[in-house]
C-alpha cells in the first residue's frame, strides 16, 4: 500500500506520493524568471528559501481557460530540492495498492512515461503522477 | 550515524590534522636537521597517530606510525641522525599516510600496500642504525653470585621454587632480617591475562614495595629478565619488611591487571619438604640476591637518560568545534527569514507609530545585524587552510625541476569565506607551477644574470577594502611582453592596430587568453592547456580579478582579489519592468545616465562611447522578453566589466546598493545562464542576480 | 554522584572515546584539556577525583604535568595512558607520582578497573 495526496487541477485530479510532499503554501508572489522554460513560471520566497515554481499543465499540455487562476501550491521536495507545483485544491490523502492501478494508454504523447497509473476510487478518476519524470528529475 | 562512525569522521579530521602538521614539521626539519623540537613535534605526531589508529583497530596505519616514531625516538635520543635518505622516506611516509586515511575514509582497513613497503622501509633503517638503549628501571643493586655447581631446583608447596644454592644465601639474609627484627616474606604476584606492558606493572609492584617499606632482596625472575620482559604472568618476590603481610596483599591487590598474591613467610617455606630434580643441562637461570638488602642506597634509583624535555613552544590553541557547512547554510537561510520577518513588523508597525514598539524595534534591527555578521563570520576559515600544502608542493616541485627557491609565506592567518578557500587551491598551485616552472631560473642561470643563487617565491595574503589579497610574486625571469604580443598576433587573438596601441598591462593581460603559452616547449607542469585562462576562470566564478605585474628580467607578481565571502555579495539594485535585479558591485566600472542620442547602432549591435571606448550595449528588456519602455529622453546604464572587457546594461531604475545573501535558483533553473542565484531583499521580495560573465 | 575525572589528551578523538568510557560506567567528566599545562589548570580548578593523562603532548608533557599536579595535591590520582613502546615513559611517569596506567589502544574493563581500583586504594 501506498499513500498519496490527490489534488486538483481545473477538472483533473492528480496524486503524488505522499512522501514527496513538503508543505502545501497558499499562493505567493511569483516572480518570474525571464528566458527560463515555459512550465516553470518563476520562483517564490518560502521561508528564506528561493524556491521554482512549475505549472505541470504545461508539461502535460492540459488546456485551462484563459481566466482560470491557480489558489495553492504544492511543495516538494524530491533529491533535496524543493520545487512547487501549482495547483487549485488540495483534496485528500489516500492508501492505494499500487498493483491494482488502471493502466490508460494516453492519447496524449506528452503523459508518455510521466503516469503510474490510474486510480479509481468511488466515482473518481485520479491520475497517479511519476512526479520525477514529470519534473524531468529521473536519476 | 552510528557511533563508530561518530568515531571514524572524527579519527579522519583528527588524522588529517595531524598529517598536515606532521608536514610542516617535516619541512622544518628538512631546513634545519639539526632542529630537535621539530623531532620531538614528530615524534609526538607520530605518537599521536599510533594511538588513534590503534583504537579504531587500523593496526597496518598503527603499525606504520610506530615504526615512524621509533626512528624519530632514536633521533631525539640522538641514536641516529637526520640524513636526506630519512628526509625523503618520512615525506614518503606521509603521503602513504595519507593515502591509508583515503582507503579507511573510503570502507578500507587503511592497510595498503604501500603502508607494508614503508613499514618495511623504515624499519631497515632501524636496523641499519641499531641502539643500545635500555631501560633500567629497578633499582637494586645487584651482586653477582658464585657459580652455582649444584644445579636444583626444590619445589616449595606448588607456589614457590627456589634453587637450593639460592636458599643459602637468602637464608642469611633472613638471618639477618631477624636480627633487625623484620620479616621476609616471599610474595608471589599472579598478573591477569593479556597484561599490557609488563614491565611497567612489574615496576609498579616494586614501586608498592618502596611505598610500603619493603625491601626486595630477591626476585624470581631475574631483574634483568624482568626488565627484558622475560617472565609470563607470575612474580616471586623476596622482600624484607616490618609490614604485617595481611596490609602487603591488600595494597598490592589495589594495583590494577594483578589476578593473585600469595604471601609465605621464608621459614616455613624453605623448611618445607622440598621435591628435589636434577637439572641435567644446566640451564637453570641466575637468580638474584641481594646480600646487602640492608644497605639498599637511595641514589641507586637511577633512570637511563634524562626525560625528554617537552619543548616550550606555545602553540595558539584555540576552542573549537567542527560544523557541516550545511548547518552554515541553514543558519544563513533562518538568519535571512528573521531579517525578513523583522522588516515586516517594522512595515506592519510603521501604520501605529508607537513609541515603544519604535525602540524595541529598532534594537531588533541592531541585533538582527549582529547576528547575521556573527553568522558570516563563523563560515569564514585561515587561508592557512589551503596555503599549508604549498610548501611541501613547492618543495617537491623545485625539486624535480632542479631549481632552488626560497619559499616565503605571510598573511596565511587572513580569513576567507570556507567555500572560497575550498576553490582557490587548484588555481594557486596552478601559479606556483609558473613561477616555478617558467619564473624562477635554474641556478646556473641565475649565477649567470648576477641573481642570488636561490629563487624567492613570495606568496600572500592581506585584507584590502572589503576583500581579500592574494600575491604570488618571484624574482624569475619575468614575462616578455614582445613574445606574448607575437604569440597573440600569430593566434589571431589581436590584430595588428589594437597591438600597437596596447598598454603593458593589457599585453600581459592577453596572456589569460586561452591558447597562449608563452613558454617555447610545454614542460610537463604547465602544458595539456590548463594554463593561465583557467585560472582566471576560476577566480572570476568566485567573484574575484586577477592581475599581473612583470618585469622582464626581475620577475612577476600575480595579484588575485578575492571577496570575503561568496555567500553575501555587494550589489546593485536595478529594476527591470516589475522586477528587481542584482548586480555585482565587483563587476561594475560605473553607472550613469546616457541620452538616446548617444546609442548608436554599430554592425547591428547597440553600443555607445564612453571615454573613448566603444562599448556594446544590451538592453535587458530586451533580453528578457519585455516590451521596451517608451523612448525616454536619458537611459540608466550600467557599465559592467569583466576581465578586461567592459559592456553596458540598460535597465529602467537604479535602486541602489545593498548586501544580499546568494542563494541557489536549484537544478530546475540551471540552464538559464543569464542568472547566477538569487537573493531575497528585505521587503520580502526576490531579485535575481545578473550573471554578468553570460550576458557578453 | 559519580566520581568526577578529568581527561587530559592532546587528540580530541582519544578524549572522545575516553569520555565514552568512563560515562558508560558511571563516572562524569570533570573536564577536558589538551596540553600539560592546560591539565594543571583545570586540575586546579575543577579538582577532580581522577585524572587520566596522556604522556606524549606538545606545550607540556604528561610527566611533567603529573609532576606538578603532585606539587599542589599530594593526593591526586593520575592514571597516565600509555602507547605499546613507551614502557620507560610509564615508569617514570610512575615514579613522578602516577598511580596507575592504562594502554592505548583502550580497552573500557581496563580503564574501568583502573580507576575502581584507585577508588578503593
Amino acid at each position: 500500500m501506498k499513500d498519496v495526496l490527490s489534488f486538483q487541477i481545473h477538472n483533473q485530479e492528480f496524486a503524488v506520493e505522499v512522501d514527496l510532499i513538503e508543505i502545501v503554501s497558499d499562493m505567493a508572489d511569483i516572480t518570474p524568471i525571464p528566458n527560463s522554460r515555459q512550465s516553470i513560471k518563476g520562483v517564490i520566497n518560502l521561508r528564506g528559501r528561493i524556491v521554482p515554481i512549475v505549472d505541470i499543465t504545461d508539461i502535460l499540455r492540459l488546456n485551462l481557460p484563459s481566466d482560470h487562476v491557480y489558489r495553492n501550491i504544492l511543495v516538494l521536495k524530491v533529491d533535496e530540492e524543493e520545487i512547487g507545483i501549482l495547483v487549485d485544491l488540495v483534496n485528500n490523502v489516500l492508501s492505494i495498492d499500487e498493483t491494482k492501478l488502471e493502466n490508460l494508454q494516453s492519447r496524449n504523447e506528452f503523459y508518455a512515461g510521466k503516469v503510474n497509473g490510474v486510480i479509481k476510487k468511488d466515482n473518481r478518476l485520479i491520475v497517479f503522477l511519476d512526479i520525477r519524470a514529470v519534473l524531468g528529475m529521473e536519476e | 550515524m552510528g557511533e563508530m562512525d561518530v568515531y571514524l569522521s572524527v579519527f579522519l579530521d583528527e588524522a588529517r590534522e595531524n598529517l598536515q602538521n606532521l608536514n610542516d614539521a617535516l619541512l622544518g626539519l628538512e631546513s634545519d636537521m639539526k632542529n630537535l623540537e621539530k623531532v620531538n613535534e614528530i615524534f609526538r605526531i607520530m605518537h599521536t597517530l599510533k594511538g588513534m589508529a590503534g583504537t579504531l583497530g587500523f593496526d597496518g596505519l598503527a603499525k606504520l606510525c610506530h615504526t615512524m616514531e621509533n626512528t624519530f625516538d632514536k633521533i631525539r635520543n640522538h641514536q641516529m641522525t637526520v640524513n636526506e635518505d630519512i628526509i625523503d622516506l618520512l615525506f614518503k611516509g606521509l603521503d602513504t599516510l595519507g593515502e591509508s586515511l583515503d582507503d579507511i575514509a573510503s570502507g578500507g582497513n587503511g592497510d595498503t600496500q604501500a603502508v607494508k613497503t614503508l613499514k618495511d622501509g623504515f624499519e631497515s633503517i632501524l636496523k641499519g642504525q641499531k641502539s643500545e638503549q635500555k631501560v633500567e628501571p629497578f633499582k637494586q643493586a645487584q651482586v653477582k653470585e658464585e657459580p652455582i655447581q649444584e644445579k636444583t631446583v626444590s619445589s616449595v608447596d606448588s607456589a614457590f621454587f627456589i634453587e637450593d644454592s639460592t636458599k643459602v644465601i637468602l637464608k642469611n639474609v633472613y638471618d639477618k632480617a631477624k636480627e633487625r627484627g623484620l620479616n621476609f616474606y616471599f610474595i608471589k604476584v599472579t598478573l591477569s591475562e593479556g597484561v599490557q606492558l609488563k614491565l611497567a606493572r612489574a615496576f609498579m609492584i616494586q614501586h608498592k614495595f618502596d611505598e610500603m617499606g619493603c625491601e626486595v632482596v630477591y626476585s624470581d625472575p631475574s631483574t634483568e629478565d624482568i626488565e627484558s620482559e622475560k617472565f609470563d604472568r607470575e612474580l616471586v618476590f623476596g622482600i624484607v619488611t616490618s609490614v604485617d603481610p595481611k596490609f602487603l596483599a591488600e595494597n598490592l591487590k589495589s594495583i590494577s591487571e594483578v589476578e593473585k598474591i600469595q604471601i609465605d613467610d621464608f621459614f616455613t617455606s624453605v623448611n618445607k619438604k622440598a621435591v628435589v630434580t636434577d637439572d641435567a643441562d644446566g640451564a637453570a637461570s641466575e637468580k638474584h640476591v641481594d646480600s646487602q638488602n640492608a644497605e639498599l642506597s637511595e641514589e641507586s634509583e637511577h633512570k637511563d637518560d634524562n626525560p625528554a624535555q617537552p619543548t616550550k613552544k606555545k602553540l595558539k590553541l584555540s576552542q573549537s568545534i567542527r560544523v557541516d557547512i550545511n548547518k552554515l547554510d541553514e543558519l544563513m537561510n533562518l538568519m535571512a527569514e528573521l531579517v525578513i520577518a523583522r522588516s515586516r513588523i517594522a512595515e506592519t508597525l510603521k501604520k501605529f507609530s508607537i513609541k515603544e514598539v519604535d525602540e524595541s524595534l529598532s534594537q531588533l534591527s541592531r541585533i538582527t545585524l549582529d547576528l547575521q555578521n556573527v553568522v558570516m563570520k563563523v563560515r569564514m576559515v585561515p587561508v592557512s587552510f589551503v596555503f599549508n600544502r604549498f610548501p611541501r608542493l613547492t618543495r617537491d616541485i623545485a625539486k624535480e625541476l632542479g631549481k632552488e627557491i626560497n619559499f616565503i609565506m605571510q598573511g596565511e592567518e587572513t580569513e576567507l569565506d570556507r567555500t572560497v578557500v575550498d576553490e582557490i587551491g587548484d588555481p594557486l598551485i596552478h601559479l606556483l607551477r609558473n613561477s616555478l616552472d617558467h619564473g624562477i631560473e635554474s641556478p646556473e642561470e641565475r649565477i649567470a644574470k648576477g641573481k642570488p643563487k636561490i629563487g624567492t617565491i613570495r606568496l600572500s595574503a592581506r585584507h584590502e577594502g572589503n576583500g581579500v589579497i592574494i600575491e604570488i610574486e618571484d624574482d624569475g625571469k619575468g614575462m616578455d611582453k614582445e613574445k606574448i604580443l607575437k604569440k597573440a598576433l600569430e593566434k589571431g587573438l589581436v590584430d595588428q592596430t589594437t597591438a600597437s596601441s596596447m598598454k603593458d598591462e593589457e599585453i600581459l593581460a592577453l596572456s589569460f587568453l586561452p591558447g597562449l603559452s608563452t613558454k617555447d616547449k610545454a614542460t610537463e607542469l604547465s602544458g595539456r592547456g590548463v594554463g593561465m585562462d583557467v585560472v582566471k576562470s576560476t577566480v572570476e566564478s568566485l567573484k574575484g580579478t586577477v592581475t599581473l605585474e612583470s618585469e622582464k628580467g626581475r620577475g612577476t607578481i600575480v595579484r588575485i582579489r578575492m571577496p570575503l565571502t561568496l555567500a553575501i555579495i555587494e550589489a546593485l539594485l536595478v529594476t527591470v519592468k516589475d522586477y528587481v535585479y542584482a548586480i555585482p558591485i565587483a563587476n561594475i566600472d560605473t553607472t550613469q545616465k546616457i541620452a538616446d542620442g548617444e546609442i548608436k547602432v554599430v554592425q547591428d549591435r547597440e553600443v555607445f562611447m564612453l571615454r573613448g571606448e566603444v562599448i556594446p550595449v544590451i538592453r535587458l528588456r530586451e533580453l528578457f522578453g519585455y516590451s521596451r519602455t517608451e523612448n525616454l529622453k536619458q537611459e540608466n546604464i550600467v557599465i559592467i566589466k569583466v576581465g578586461n572587457k567592459k559592456y553596458g546594461v540598460i535597465v529602467d531604475k537604479l535602486l541602489g546598493q545593498d548586501d544580499i545573501v546568494i542563494k541557489s535558483l536549484g537544478s530546475m533553473l540551471s540552464d538559464v545562464k543569464e542568472f547566477s542565484g538569487g537573493a531575497i531583499l528585505g521587503d520580502g521580495r526576490i531579485a535575481l542576480i545578473l550573471d554578468v560573465s553570460s550576458l557578453m | 554522584m559519580g566520581k568526577r575525572i578529568l581527561i587530559v589528551d592532546d587528540a580530541a578523538f582519544m578524549r572522545m572515546i575516553l569520555k565514552d568510557i568512563i560515562t558508560k560506567a558511571g563516572y562524569e567528566l570533570a573536564g577536558e584539556a589538551q596540553n600539560g599545562q592546560e591539565a594543571i589548570d583545570k586540575y586546579k580548578e575543577l579538582k577532580p577525583d581522577f585524572v587520566t593523562m596522556d604522556i606524549t603532548m606538545p606545550v607540556m608533557d604528561g610527566i611533567q604535568a603529573i609532576k606538578q599536579i603532585k606539587t599542589i595535591d599530594p593526593n591526586s590520582r593520575v592514571i597516565v595512558c600509555s602507547a605499546m613502546g613507551q614502557q620507560a615513559m610509564v615508569i617514570e611517569a610512575i615514579q613522578s607520582g602516577a598511580r596507575d596506567f592504562i594502554v592505548k589502544p583502550f580497552q573500557p574493563n581496563r580503564v574501568i578497573e583502573a580507576i575502581q581500583k584507585l577508588e578503593q586504594g
